[in-house]
């Protein structure tokens, strides 16, 4: 397909709007008829017969890599015939147009950027005098309330850091900056990141797209809920127990979580050090990669980042019509049989089984692996990740930064400073933590937990051994309605199943768009996770590549 | 194990809860930690507690080197304190 279709399409979809089929209820333009809960034909599925799509005016398409579009297009100064300049300060313009457009229905950010367009257009400037602008220059991301921007608020999506503005930026907001990127605003998330929804933030209640009495899915949902709406060309997110995957399951769009260590977490407000990562999401893995490489790599500010070279994640994706006739030849896939059986939706299982057939069609090797300790990582996690909470949320004094209640004594200032400004589940979390980490409980819960971490990472290192990428359903469910297991705590816990143990193994992982289901009327996307070894990105996203660029569309 | 008491917890995390957060709070932590209490039933002898990933992490085997590096953002800092008097920063008196 030729560069200036490419950018037909692009264009097309930049000013496209959804269409509307009523009150609350959007659904992507170009949605074929579904009438069977997957978009995985029984037949032969050969991907020779796939193009790329041709001009789909669908701007959540899954497989548009918008921001890899947007750079060649700055770069080689190719223009279609159908718009005049397709400058940054031109798609700067029309995605904020986008944003508000769609925010009073999915009300996404907690903070919009007043300076966008001055970004914008200094990189116009930079282009017009023949200067490299950067390999992200004039592409609008979004960013995850919880990473201190130095111009933003940060508020981590709770009232204690109500109107906070850093001193600085996260390491990885830094290193988008420096790559020309223009921050179009900070996205809603679940306070602090503690949370599978977005609905324990303190401010907003994010909407999904797809359906928008159901959740985007979280801690992430905001960044997610703002690809899938095209409010931004990519975002970046953080995963601590599913917090990027799960959203991007939820709302049809790529996340990757990063192996621990491979981006820097200077500047992202910890939640559990051992377990936090930033990664990225993105309408596609073309710009996951793209992304990553440029926030990933070593960082003295962080004392746990790698110093692992950072290879171009974009040079390992090949294009689909270059793709041999058995791409995944040789390659071999262990679904977890632990993540297909019971708790899991039959509907979901049976979308990633199809895509599973779709892997060996492909010329892969699926076989069913066993992860015995499997179950064990939630309550684990939970443990652990509360723990580590209460310790690293003790800094919200009230003092130093946020909003203070006014006491007559500093104990009753901090209790009354922290209960006002965390919300619910923050408080639990605080809670169970603490007591886990009491005098005399430690052996009881929190060692525990961490030998059961040890058996987990024994397992995966055994699955991973053979030169297995794991495949699993990212979340047991496609996503649910706003409001339905608030009530509950431990069943929001429990929607987490299936992405925790990634975290305490510290491995990277992927989440693809693969499949819709019907559920009262809506179409609801569901994600499948590839989870590789430890720094092996490139080989996630490049299967992560041909998958996406050989499946149907949407 | 105790159950949790939601009043010393309280006291040692400094966090105040209203009566009627208490009351609601109290039960939903008792529930998840009855459901850690399955961390419990496992078989952990001679399993070596995990304090970090899988894999290892190089950077910690180093120490940066031994000079002085200065921090620009001081004045940004302090300007985030709520209340200060002069140099200080100012808090309510700790009674005890």
């Amino acid at each position: 397909m030729s560069h200036s279709r490419h950018l037909l399409a692009l264009a097309s979809g930049l000013v496209s709007t959804p269409a509307s089929t009523g009150p609350g209820n959007w659904i992507p333009p170009r949605s074929p008829s579904l009438t069977i809960q997957s978009f995985f034909p029984r037949g032969s599925t050969t991907f020779s017969n796939m193009g790329v799509n041709t001009g789909a005016q669908d701007v959540v398409h899954p497989r548009s890599p918008k921001s890899l579009h947007l750079r060649r297009s700055f770069i080689s100064g190719e223009r279609s015939s159908a718009d005049c300049a397709r400058t940054p300060g031109l798609i700067v313009t029309e995605y904020l147009d986008r944003l508000r457009e769609k925010e009073p229905d999915v009300k996404s950010f907690l903070h919009i950027s007043s300076s966008a367009l001055d970004e914008a257009a200094e990189i116009d400037g930079r282009l017009a005098r023949g200067d490299d602008p950067g390999p992200l220059a004039g592409i609008p991301i979004a960013i995850k309330d919880n990473l201190c921007t130095r111009g933003m608020p940060s508020t981590g999506g709770s009232r204690i850091l109500d109107g906070y503005r850093p001193p600085y930026d996260a390491t990885a907001v830094k290193r988008l900056k420096e790559s020309g990127a223009v921050l179009i605003g900070k996205t809603n998330l679940d306070e602090f990141g503690m949370g599978s929804s977005t609905e324990s933030s303190a401010y907003q209640v994010t909407s999904n797209p797809w359906d928008l009495s159901r959740v985007p899915g979280g801690s992430s949902g905001g960044s997610a809920a703002a690809v899938a709406a095209g409010q931004c060309a990519c975002a970046l997110g953080s995963d601590t127990g599913g917090s990027i995957r799960q959203p991007a399951s939820f709302c049809g769009v790529v996340g990757l979580k990063p192996t621990y260590g491979r981006v820097s977490r200077f500047g992202l407000m910890a939640y559990a050090s051992s377990l936090d990562v930033v990664g990225c999401l993105g309408t596609s893995v073309d710009d996951v990669s793209l992304l990553l490489t440029a926030i990933a790599g070593h960082d003295p500010a962080d004392a746990t980042s790698s110093s692992k070279v950072v290879p171009n994640y974009l040079k390992a994706l090949v294009p689909a019509k270059e793709l041999p006739g058995n791409p995944l030849a040789g390659m071999k896939f262990g679904i977890i049989k632990e993540t297909i059986g019971e708790g899991v939706e039959p509907a979901v299982a049976q979308v990633v089984k199809n895509a599973v057939v779709h892997l060996e069609k492909l010329g892969a090797v699926v076989q069913e692996v066993s992860l015995p300790t499997f179950s064990l990582g939630l309550p684990a996690y939970y443990v652990l990740a509360a723990s580590e909470a209460s310790s690293n949320l003790s800094r919200y004094d009230g003092i130093r930064y946020g909003p203070r209640v006014v006491a007559d004594e500093l104990n009753a200032m901090y209790g009354a400073s922290r209960g006002q400004g965390f919300g619910a589940e923050v408080k639990r979390r605080i809670l169970m933590g603490t007591y886990a980490l009491s005098a005399g409980y430690y052996d009881a819960f929190y060692k525990r937990a961490q030998q059961v971490r040890t058996l987990i990472q024994q397992d995966f290192k055994k699955a991973l051994e053979d030169g297995h990428i794991l495949v699993s359903p990212v979340a047991p469910s496609p996503a649910f309605k706003i409001g339905e297991k608030v009530l509950d705590p431990l069943s929001m816990y429990l929607g987490d199943l299936m992405t925790v143990n990634v975290n305490m193994a510290g491995l990277p992982a992927l989440s693809l768009p693969c499949g819709l289901i019907e559920d009262e009327g809506s179409k609801l996307p569901v994600g499948l996770q590839l989870i590789g070894n430890a720094f092996e990105e490139e080989e996630l996203l490049r299967v992560g590549h041909i998958f996406e660029q050989t499946v149907p569309t949407w | 194990v105790k159950p949790p008491n939601v009043g010393e917890l309280c006291e040692k995390a400094r966090l105040s809860l209203t009566p009627d957060e208490a009351a609601e709070i109290g039960p939903q932590i008792s529930r998840v930690v009855g459901w850690f209490g399955q961390l419990q039933e496992v078989e952990l002898d001679n399993v070596d507690p995990a304090i970090r990933v899988g894999h290892e992490v190089e950077s910690q085997r180093g120490l940066r080197r031994d000079e002085h590096l200065d921090f620009t953002e001081k004045d940004s800092m302090v300007a985030s304190v709520g209340e200060k008097e002069g140099v200080f920063i100012k808090v309510p008196k700790i009674l005890n």
